[in-house]
């Protein structure tokens, strides 16, 4: 929903690199949140 | 038998749901040139459905819950397809916004009675390699959006005609939902205000938009990328794009058969059976593993 005008935006305003590295942010991010997550063992 | 005959409907519904995804995406060059757009207007495409798609699951997922699964899936069915139509016929730019959306919210209705209905298919038994393989349905459909509707499009001479057939085979996929299984009402376990308290959900979320939310949003600019960066023809800008998320059909089959075999080893540790057999209704769920450290909160857990 956000992503892809974002990567429009990036693109026409900053060039490819930009919207692959905005890509690359968002991956890290939710990288750092697993650590963050319960597993379902730790859900019951 | 009919788990399996209702299975691969229900992944072909999910493989049409996801071409609608990206139909735009492998076009853009074409569309943009048509009715005047930058970057940003086409990406907004995406966000027409993906928004529809969010308002849709917000108000509608308790009805949906009470219309039952089965008919819930076939009028998404049908929704997605008029929606391709509309964006097919479009006039204009606002009403090929308008066609997004109605797919998006098409696709709204059926995913989450998709997996209550997997969840009712199974009954009491684990489900979480079909549940895998009907999330790896909709990378898949994206996936043949970007490799054959730039092709079609090349052929038929037009984006119009690409998505008229993408269309009409949403409408095939529509009528062929009638011969899937009729299940039991499986109700769920939360609803939508469990999972907005729930912290893991919001954690989940995060997931989800960093995997299948990036996946699309690549997606609908990979083509482009190819095309402009390195001067690519459309329909092989198509082909290599679609690897992007070839990846993902495959790595969502296989989650979901990692998390049986962590849960049946779980259980095996637990109670010493290999044979889980649980329910997603939240008082016939399987006895787990006693967990390591007592959860702080009431959790809407996977139901929801």
């Amino acid at each position: 929903m956000i992503g892809a005008p974002a990567m429009g935006y990036a693109v026409q305003t900053f060039g490819f690199s930009s919207a692959w590295a905005f890509v690359g942010a968002i991956a890290a991010l939710a990288f750092g949140a697993t650590f963050l997550m319960r597993g379902e063992e730790e859900l019951a | 038998m009919p788990v399996k005959r209702g299975v691969a409907l229900v992944v072909v519904g999910a493989i049409a749901f996801g071409v609608t995804y990206a139909d735009h995406a492998p076009l853009i060059p074409l569309v943009a040139a048509e009715f005047g757009l930058d970057d940003v207007q086409s990406g907004l495409l995406s966000t027409a459905l993906f928004l529809a798609y969010l308002a849709t699951t917000v108000l509608l997922v308790g009805v949906i819950d009470r219309v039952g699964p089965k008919r819930s899936v076939g009028a998404g069915l049908v929704c997605a397809s008029a929606g391709a139509a509309l964006f097919a016929i479009a006039p204009s730019y606002p009403i090929a916004l308008v066609g997004k959306a109605l797919e998006g919210a098409g696709s709204a209705v059926a995913f989450v009675s998709a997996t209550r209905y997997i969840a009712g298919l199974y009954g009491g038994r684990r489900s979480h390699f079909a549940l895998g393989l009907y999330g790896a349905g909709f990378p898949l459909g994206t996936a043949i959006a970007l490799v054959f509707l730039p092709t079609i499009a090349t052929a038929l001479g037009g984006w119009r005609a690409a998505i008229g057939v993408e269309s009409t085979l949403i409408a095939a996929c529509a009528i062929a939902w009638r011969w899937a299984p009729e299940v039991a009402h499986v109700p769920a376990a939360g609803d939508m205000r469990d999972a907005i308290r729930c912290r893991n959900c919001w954690l989940a979320s995060v997931q989800h938009a960093a995997g299948f939310g990036l996946a699309i949003a690549s997606g609908t600019w990979i083509t482009v990328y190819l095309l402009r960066e390195f001067s690519l023809p459309l329909a092989l800008s198509g082909i290599l794009g679609s690897l992007l998320l070839d990846l993902a059909v495959v790595a969502r089959s296989v989650g979901g058969s990692l998390s049986l075999s962590r849960a049946r080893s779980s259980w095996a540790s637990a109670s010493g059976s290999p044979t889980p057999r649980c329910s997603t209704r939240p008082r016939h769920r399987c006895p787990r593993r006693p967990p390591r450290r007592r959860a702080s909160r009431r959790s809407a857990g996977p139901a929801v």
